[in-house]
């Protein structure tokens, strides 16, 4: 059965070029490319922690790929490294075949935690990164409204975060991120702490989001459901020291929507596949600490 | 802006009705002979005393003196505090260097220093400047400080990832969350900006309000010492309520519950 959904094994190095039936950027070039990236944590009373190894990955040009792992693997790391926000204890990241150095505005980050300003406006935060690429005012108030409005945030221009819901926090973060209009966009565990209805009408929306601009997007989850949702491909990290363990291409046809894609027969069949895979990953975490899953 | 609750204004009769009280009590005891208004005067005499030098335009010149005294020793302490926080913040190394020297610094009883601030600047307002501008200093310098160490470091890091250049962020992430810091530093500044000048009145001038306390209570007049006490106690009422005022705008965005 494996075979026939495309499963692959193995570091992920060179392997899973053709996604079976996923189609969207199949065939498309190499948008990022993570070659040997290993991470090691040293801490201030000196204690080691090797979060990653050997880490190979490439994400085609709009593609969406998700990311999948026990808590603690190391996928918030990773996305630091390609960010360019950190630098990896040794390997290399590239993106169009370019070696990365640094932060590139090409790349949107949506982390893990909320960052969004807090004594800024809805409106103000959205405008920030345009703000600071120097886009006169009228012209990023205007590209900020269009965006609060399409995401139903309109009457929410003057409120500030802490005024918002968490689903909203969250829908304001993903469009200060769409305003620079990156060409990638990472986001890490972004619906982590929603409940499950607003966490799929979100997912809708980054489907819709998906739909619209072809962006190249790589998602960091731990509900593997989610993962199979909206991703072209699922891509498994084992424990720490993690690295690919194995990836998935999800067949499910587009347009998806939340809703329709769990009633797919192959979405079952999908998760439970990976599942059996991840299962032991997440035991050998677990066994590790306290880390949960 | 908020507009005032009906518990507010409620609060506010009570406080008024609680200081009418006070008063009322020391009249009346000065004039039952129980309190002895050769050391605290009474509150008729001291209206009249405060009636008569503000109409008169006596108290006029010393007021003055002292008022700017402190606002500028404020406004100097306040930006030098701010910007020796940011340097420090940014270098971490000079921060460590200079961390006990900073504390031990501050521990210096302020009072101490008068003297020698006479010394060097003279007797006249650039001495009370300095003392006002010290004690200022420490106090902004502290909180700041302790807010730049405090800044969240996804924010830092959310304005990196968009671009934003090391004033950029300086200027949209560091300064706006240490804005609450520098605000709570303000309100204990607030009074000792005034303090330093009249301390350094009280240690040597020729003007101003700690002067013509000094010279008032030299010359047993207690009335005068307590108008000009009266007076010091507007003044800060009116500077709490414009910093009250100031940080209902500035902080509008920090969630009220
Ligand atoms: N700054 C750091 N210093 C030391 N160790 C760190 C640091 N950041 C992360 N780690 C360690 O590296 C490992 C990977 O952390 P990371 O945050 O990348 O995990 P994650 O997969 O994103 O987990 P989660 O799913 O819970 O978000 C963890 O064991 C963590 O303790
Ligand atoms: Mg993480």
């Amino acid at each position: 059965m494996s075979p026939s959904l495309g499963y692959n094994d193995g570091d992920g190095a060179d392997n899973d070029r053709r996604p079976a039936t996923a189609g969207q950027g199949a065939e498309a070039p190499v948008k990022l490319a993570v070659r040997n990236v290993n991470h090691t944590f040293i801490s201030a009373n000196g204690k080691r922690t090797e979060a990653l190894t050997q880490v190979n990955l490439e994400v085609r040009d709009h593609e969406f790929v998700a990311i999948v792992g026990p808590s603690g693997c190391g996928k918030s790391t990773l996305l630091n490294i390609v960010s360019g926000l950190g630098r990896p204890t040794s390997g290399e990241v590239s993106l169009d075949g370019l070696p990365m150095s640094g932060i590139s505005h090409r790349i949107g980050y949506i982390s893990q935690v909320d960052s969004l300003l807090p004594w800024r406006t809805v409106l103000a935060n959205v405008e920030l990164g345009l703000e600071i690429k120097g886009v006169p005012k009228k012209q990023r108030r205007e590209i900020a409204r269009s965006l609060i409005d399409k995401t139903g945030l309109s009457g929410f221009e003057d409120s500030f975060p802490a005024e918002l819901s968490g689903g909203m926090k969250k829908r304001v973060g993903i469009i200060r991120c769409l305003a620079m209009d990156p060409e990638i966009i990472f986001m890490d565990e972004p619906f982590g702490a929603l409940d499950v209805f607003t966490r799929e009408t979100l997912q809708d929306e980054i489907l819709r989001i998906w739909q619209e601009t072809r962006k190249t997007i790589v998602f960091v989850t731990h509900d593997l459901s989610e993962a199979i949702t909206l991703a072209d491909r699922v891509v498994l990290m084992t424990a720490r020291p993690s690295t690919v363990k194995s990836q998935y291409p999800i067949p499910i046809p587009r347009p998806r929507s939340a809703f329709e894609t769990h009633l797919d027969p192959q979405f079952f069949e999908l998760q439970r596949l990976i599942w059996k895979d991840l299962k032991s990953e997440v035991i050998k975490a677990q066994g590790g600490g306290s880390e949960k899953f | 802006m908020r507009n005032f609750s009906r518990g507010e204004a409620g609060v506010m009769l009570l406080r008024a009705l609680l200081v009418v009280l006070l008063a009322a009590g020391w009249e009346l005891g000065v004039r039952r002979k129980l309190i002895d208004p050769f050391f605290f005067s009474r509150p008729s005499l001291i209206l009249a005393d405060l009636n008569k030098i503000l109409v008169s335009g006596e108290i006029l010149p010393h007021l003055k003196i002292t008022l700017k005294e402190a606002f500028i020793g404020l406004a100097a302490g306040t930006v030098s505090g701010i910007v020796v926080a940011f340097v420090l913040g940014r270098l971490e190394l000079l921060a460590r260097v200079l961390d006990p020297i900073m504390v031990a610094l501050y521990g210096i009883p302020k009072l101490a220093l008068g003297p020698l601030f006479i010394l060097w600047f003279g007797v006249g307002i650039k001495s009370k400047i300095f003392m006002s501008a010290i004690m200022v200093f420490f106090l902004i310098f502290f909180n700041t400080y302790a807010g730049y160490r405090n800044v969240d470091r996804s924010l830092v890091n959310a304005v990196r990832l968009m671009g934003g250049s090391g004033g950029q962020i300086l200027r949209k992430v560091i300064l706006p969350s240490c804005v609450p810091w520098i605000l709570a530093g303000l309100r204990a500044a607030l009074g000792a900006s005034l303090l330093g000048a009249l301390v350094g009145e009280y240690i040597g001038a020729e003007a101003g309000l700690g002067w013509m306390i000094q010279s008032a209570g030299g010359m047993y007049d207690t009335t005068r010492v307590m108008s000009c006490i009266v007076l010091l106690t507007a003044i800060m009422a009116l500077g709490n309520v414009g910093l009250k005022i100031t940080e209902k705008r500035l902080l509008k965005w920090q969630p009220t519950e």
